[in-house]
């Protein structure tokens, strides 16, 4: 039996949504890799890594064959938000959560990202609401963050397995080795 | 890039992963011919938390992969620690929550600096250990515990609070047992490969299981020649982390419905895991069985063997296409080092066999 028919036979389903984990294009360039401190459960070493340029394009890279990509753009997307999220008028802010939570945390979201019901359930009311005032959203952006960091932690559990983490580890721990060899 | 199918009929999020085909696949390849093949792909499925990761982690200590040496292991302090400040960050929650006191005021002070400050660096320090040892044996605490299926906690809670000592020292290095038994939510998807002996690997793929992560699956699907399914025993309690108000053995069986009537693996060896027996038994010793299965015998509902012939015929009953010669139903404790290797080798066994005779 190929493919369609199996299709066919299994399911009369017609909504058809293309995954979108592989793209890489949106990494490298243009990194709003994370610049926060870190904040009570976000930890220290990938912290490290995601504040590195290098680091975070190396881990993105590993997320994308594993299949998480959407983490790291979600992660990216977040912190853009809190950036600029003070600056925002009422409207737009709530036009930027609604977006947010559109992009990664609808049911039907192509990049929708690993969070608890609760949060998801959470993100969907404040971003229907009529007005979120600025401590909301701030407070929202925390929590989110958190849960996408948390997601990362596990992909980052494999990657301290590889080659290109303990390059990277030994370049930030001792700079001058890159030169030697 | 595949493909998924979303039922217009479906709840928010309650995505299937009925379509297939990934037409970029490097592996690409017909599970029919698998006999000829000199890898063999198999699938460890099953909804969020059923315990395909602890397998999957097993399987690679018996194969000497992974965090096999010290120093690697070093790496995962973190991770562990982190696993102690979330049980402990929930289960204060919950007491909020379920508007239990915790009863020491030297405890609630402890219960303040979890949720406000206290990070995986303090753990260093081992004056923590007794003022979380102290927290997790508080009446308040206890009691929130025994009502753990009222919110999400991890099943390695009572291991992670007993193990504190070691866990909050300067000189931490986490065990073998310490990383089975840490819970990471797993994202995406990752594999191992391994020989299997007549030049031939066996290559097993672990994914994530909740409702988002299911919709990754299905860039293996074509390239399978096995899938074990696990579900976990100890859930009939629970409801899911992604989905508060949803029932986790229904969406087990929606899941395992849905994987095992897939055409794609009508053809593919299946193996039916019911994982977390070690819990599942403590946990009907005190916790009704049969309120929640109407069909089951009230009287039997402290054996564990009745029970669990119980659910098999639950999740046998799903099964409308797949053969059931090829289908193979196995309980394992995966957090069990020499249950696993055992468990892992029949169903391996069950695998090359079903393979022999394509």
């Amino acid at each position: 039996m190929d493919v369609s028919t199996a299709l066919s036979t299994i399911t009369t389903s017609t909504t058809h949504t293309n995954i979108t984990t592989n793209t890489t294009s949106t990494t490298a360039t243009n990194t709003t890799y994370l610049a926060h401190d870190s904040i009570g459960i976000e930890a220290n070493e990938l912290m490290m890594l995601l504040k590195d340029e290098i680091g975070w394009n190396l881990f993105y890279e590993f997320c994308t064959k594993e299949y998480s990509a959407e983490n790291c753009q979600c992660l990216q997307d977040i912190q853009t938000l809190q950036n600029k999220i003070t600056r925002m008028n009422g409207k737009k802010r709530r036009e930027s959560c609604k977006a947010l939570q559109r992009k990664y945390f609808s049911g039907e979201s192509v990049q929708q990202v690993n969070v608890s019901g609760r949060s998801r359930q959470l993100i969907k009311s404040i971003a229907n609401s009529k007005v979120i005032d600025l401590e909301t959203a701030n407070e929202l952006l925390i929590r989110l963050r958190k849960e996408v960091v948390m997601n990362l932690r596990d992909t980052f559990s494999r990657f301290i397995l590889t080659d290109d983490y303990s390059d990277w580890k030994e370049m930030m721990m001792n700079p001058e080795s890159i030169f030697k060899e | 890039m595949g493909n998924i199918v979303v039922s217009p009929h479906d709840k928010e999020g309650q995505h299937h992963m009925m379509a297939t085909p990934t037409s970029n696949n490097p592996n690409g390849g017909s599970a029919a011919t698998a006999k000829n093949k000199s890898e063999i792909t198999v699938l460890l499925l099953g909804a969020g938390e059923s315990g395909k990761s602890t397998l999957f982690k097993q399987v690679q200590f018996f194969h000497g992969v992974g965090i096999t040496h010290d120093q690697e292991r070093i790496e995962l302090i973190e991770i562990v620690r982190l696993n102690v400040l979330e049980n402990a960050k929930n289960l204060v929650a919950a007491t909020q929550h379920l508007n239990i006191p915790i009863e020491q005021p030297e405890n609630r002070e402890t219960a303040k600096l979890i949720i406000n400050s206290l990070n995986t660096n303090d753990l260093e320090d081992p004056s923590w250990s007794k003022r979380l040892y102290s927290l997790w044996k508080d009446a308040g605490i206890q009691k929130a515990y025994e009502n753990r299926e009222k919110f999400q906690l991890y099943d390695s809670t009572e291991y992670l609070f007993e193990n504190l000592d070691r866990i909050c020292s300067d000189k931490y290095v986490p065990t073998v047992v310490d990383v089975i038994r840490t819970r990471t939510k797993t994202i995406g998807i990752t594999d191992m490969k391994f020989d299997v002996g007549d030049g031939k690997q066996l290559r097993l793929v672990d994914v994530g299981g909740q409702r988002n992560e299911r919709r990754k699956w299905i860039h293996f699907f074509n390239t399978v020649d096995a899938v074990v399914f696990l579900t976990s025993l100890s859930e009939f309690d629970l409801n899911l982390y992604e989905d508060n108000g949803y029932w986790r053995v229904k969406e087990s069986l929606r899941v395992f419905n849905e994987v095992v009537n897939n055409a794609l693996f009508y053809k593919v060896p299946f193996v039916l895991l019911f994982n977390k027996r070690d819990l599942f038994e403590k946990k009907i010793a005190t916790k009704s069985f049969s309120k929640y299965f109407s069909g089951f015998n009230e009287a039997e509902e402290k054996n564990p063997v009745a029970c669990i012939e119980y659910m098999t015929k639950l999740f046998l009953n799903e099964i409308t296409e797949h053969p059931l010669d090829t289908v193979s139903v196995k309980t394992l404790s995966a957090i069990d080092h020499d249950n696993s290797k055992q468990v892992f080798e029949e169903v391996k066994q069950f695998i090359m066999t079903q393979q022999h005779r394509e």
